[in-house]
């Protein structure tokens, strides 16, 4: 049998303070009580660490439970807002007028920033700001401070270099960007900063345009980042349709460089060509000048990005004369047969005289000569003939004095005042297009009225909306607003514009092959102080082509031309230019084959 | 040096039957080392948690992966929308007509340019396909051709 213990070596000596015991039974004993003292000592050490874990868990879980809670939720949790895209705004061929592009925008974190000062004199220089303004936003008590949106690439990159950590951020958002600059602005108008219409079509179809943002639960890791496995959307966001317009991106251009010569010629304050299908009351171009640039409107002034097509009035003038001739034929107190005698004046109630323009006479003339003459003693006194009652009543029938109804903000009204407010001389005046605001889209839907048999078409842009997946959500439907005069009357009243433009004051309006039916307008400016200014006018020419089956309704106004300033000599040609290359644009081919040279 | 030589065979040997004994036989316990034993439960428990442990590891990588692709495909978004953005502004009436002018030195077309052409009885005359389809092509419509192909007349 082995013995338990070895023998010990020769001169082995027991170490100091050991115990000796004196029997193997004793030695187990004492081995025995040294495992159970051990054994109770890591019984009790682990209990206590047991107990210390047990009661930090208990102070974390029960104790601080609600505060720990919050503070890990808002860690480790975060709710998303998922952006939607922005609709594009595209003309009736599909072009893109106004589209989305990505951009950053750089923010600051005050409360990580050591040096409000010199951050700033890093920073300002690249975003274009002063320092002094940007360091006393940078209060350290906040988190997050917008510093610039939407900055251009090479100003992001720029604020990357000076690797500022965790003091700067960059976030990614859409900018709305206008190819085209300037073309339309005053019809696409412009988004704000998130993307918000503002103005213009952005503004009326934002519905459509702006999309639902959505949401979404997400966990974040130790570092940040989102694990987008325990992505839960709440809220499918939806992105906004795409709405097609009726502007059609060639004559829109063209209306804009005819215009915009014109201008330069004829030095005009401000001056618009509106083009409709007079069919459907479609606006085919809207060209106002002087534009702004939609891509920078922040540089312009709110006074820039009126419309002055909807949202400036102005006396028509001699192109009213329709109107009356309208009236009068429907009325029936003259026909095309009878002739007005007159000694090239007239007096009127109030002890005005009424004058001829450039001292022309015509002694004798039918409704179609005065038409065709711009005669204002002639129109005077057909209105006379009509009174005031009648002749408001046709004009409320053309729709003057009430906004067209087209869908862009900012339409007014005009001003056309009661018979019972009308002095003397009013009606007369009326007769020839003076002492009546309107706007210049009411005189150019009047005309399309005259085109279209006397059904009054309500204008709009608004051609489809898309979704996203290029279905159509909802089309424009032609909304007639009424019948202002006969299809009969609407014929005749044609006739005497065609005859204007053949031989009366229309004839720079001519367009070889095509019968053009259009009236000039040249009306005095009226003054703040009452009365009118002198040299102050406004040119302007509606008119319609081909006359026999209208394919397009132009109307040109020029403010303030200097030197020449009769619609006839300065809208007329404008007109002509517009008309000769959109009929080429939509292949309207000739009625009559033009003469070869 | 002597060794018994394996055997390689077994033959059958005929028993004699077990003498019936009134009691059922008593099945042998197959006893597992205890080290064994535990090996076999420390794997049972353990292999689902590794497996757990795995899934939850290629899930979060997986969701990486995901957020990596979607921040590609936002990046590629925005270089698409660039891209239109560049080929809207290329394709501007007011560019293209300005590079024309200038560059190319063409110029607006004139009014005096356009010519009509009268269109000539013969050129009228020109028979029109009719609607009528004939009975092959009735089949065809019916049997792989469209039915806009089955309209088209032979030539």
């Amino acid at each position: 049998m082995t013995p338990r213990h070895p023998r010990r070596p020769p001169g082995w000596e027991r170490p100091p303070g050991r115990r000796s015991f004196r029997s193997a039974a004793e030695a187990e004993a004492e081995h025995a009580r040294l495992i159970r003292l051990r054994a109770a000592l890591l019984f009790v050490g682990l209990g206590m660490a047991f107990s210390a874990l047990g009661g930090r868990l208990v102070t974390l879980h029960v104790v601080h439970a609600r505060a720990l809670e919050r503070i890990a939720e808002r860690q480790q949790h975060a709710e998303l807002v998922l952006e939607p895209r922005r609709g594009r705004l595209l003309d009736r061929w599909g072009r893109p007028l106004a589209i989305n592009v990505d951009a950053e925008s750089v923010y600051a974190v005050p409360s990580k920033i050591g040096d409000p000062r010199a951050f700033a004199q890093t920073v300002a220089p690249i975003l274009g700001v002063r320092g002094e303004d940007l360091a006393r936003r940078l209060r350290p008590d906040r988190h997050f401070v917008w510093l610039a949106r939407k900055v251009p690439p090479q100003v992001a990159t720029a604020l990357r270099a000076r690797a500022l950590g965790e003091q700067i951020g960059f976030l990614p958002e859409a900018r709305r960007e206008y190819p085209n600059g300037t073309l339309a602005a005053h019809v696409l108008g412009f988004a704000g900063i998130d993307n918000q219409g503002l103005a213009g079509a952005e503004l009326a179809f934002d519905r459509h345009l702006r999309g639902r943002a959505g949401l979404a639960r997400i966990e974040r890791d130790a570092m940040g980042r989102p694990r987008f496995e325990t992505r839960t959307v709440l809220q499918e966001p939806t992105d906004g349709a795409d709405v097609v317009l009726t502007i059609d991106q060639v004559i829109q251009h063209i209306a804009e460089r005819e215009l915009d010569r014109a201008l330069a010629e004829t030095r005009a304050a401000w001056g618009t060509v509106l083009v409709m299908d007079p069919e459907n009351g479609e606006m085919l171009a809207m060209a106002v000048s002087p534009r702004f640039d939609p891509n920078a409107f922040e540089r312009t002034t709110p006074s820039d990005w009126i419309n002055p097509a909807l949202s400036l009035v102005y006396e028509p003038g001699s192109t009213f004369k329709i109107v009356l001739a309208a009236a009068a034929l429907e009325a029936g107190v003259t026909d095309e047969q009878e002739v007005f005698f007159n000694d090239g004046t007239l007096r009127v109630p109030g002890g005005y005289v009424i004058r001829e323009a450039r001292g022309r006479k015509f002694p004798s003339q039918t409704l179609g000569d005065i038409i065709r003459n711009s005669s204002n003693v002639g129109a005077a006194m057909v209105a006379a003939r009509l009174g005031a009652e009648r002749y408001h009543a046709a004009i409320r029938r053309f729709g003057f004095g009430e906004p067209t109804g087209i869908d862009l903000p900012g339409e007014v009204a005009g001003l056309v005042p009661p018979p019972s407010q009308w002095q003397g001389s009013t009606v007369h005046t009326m007769g020839f297009g003076q002492g009546i605001s309107v706007t210049p889209l009411q005189i150019l839907t009047a005309g399309a009225a005259i085109a279209r048999g006397g059904l009054l078409v309500r204008p709009h842009v608004l051609r489809t909306v898309r979704d996203p997946e290029g279905r159509s959500l909802e089309v424009t439907v032609p909304a007639p607003r009424g019948q202002a005069v006969s299809p009969s009357v609407a014929r005749k009243v044609l006739a005497m514009m065609e005859d204007s433009v053949r031989r009366g004051t229309g004839t720079p309006a001519r367009l070889d092959g095509y019968a053009v039916a259009g009236k000039s307008g040249t009306a005095q400016k009226p003054s703040p102080s009452g009365g009118y200014l002198p040299d102050a006018y406004v040119a302007s020419f509606v008119g319609v082509v081909p006359a026999d089956r209208p394919r397009l309704a132009i109307l040109v106004v020029l403010d303030e031309p200097k030197g020449q300033y009769f619609g006839g000599v300065v809208a007329a040609p404008v007109f002509r230019a517009v008309a000769s290359q959109a009929l080429w644009h939509l292949r309207v081919a000739p009625a009559v084959a033009p003469p070869l040279r | 040096m002597m060794a018994p030589e394996r055997r390689s065979r077994l033959f059958p040997v005929w028993l004699p039957d077990r003498p019936p004994c009134g009691q059922p036989a008593v099945r042998r316990r197959v006893r597992l080392h205890p080290m064994a034993g535990a090996m076999v439960m420390a794997a049972l428990l353990t292999l689902p948690a590794l497996v757990y442990v795995w899934q939850r590891a290629y899930r979060i990588e997986a969701g990486y992966t995901i957020l990596r692709l979607q921040r590609d495909v936002a990046r590629l978004r925005a270089e698409h929308a660039g891209l239109q953005l560049q080929v809207a502004a290329l394709k501007s009436p007011q560019r293209i007509e300005h590079y024309a002018t200038t560059e190319l030195g063409m110029v607006p077309p004139r009014q005096r340019q356009l010519v009509a052409i009268t269109v000539g009885p013969a050129i009228a005359q020109v028979e029109q396909p009719s609607g009528r389809r004939g009975l092959l092509n009735q089949l065809a419509a019916w049997f792989g051709r469209s039915e806009a192909e089955a309209r088209e007349r032979r030539r």
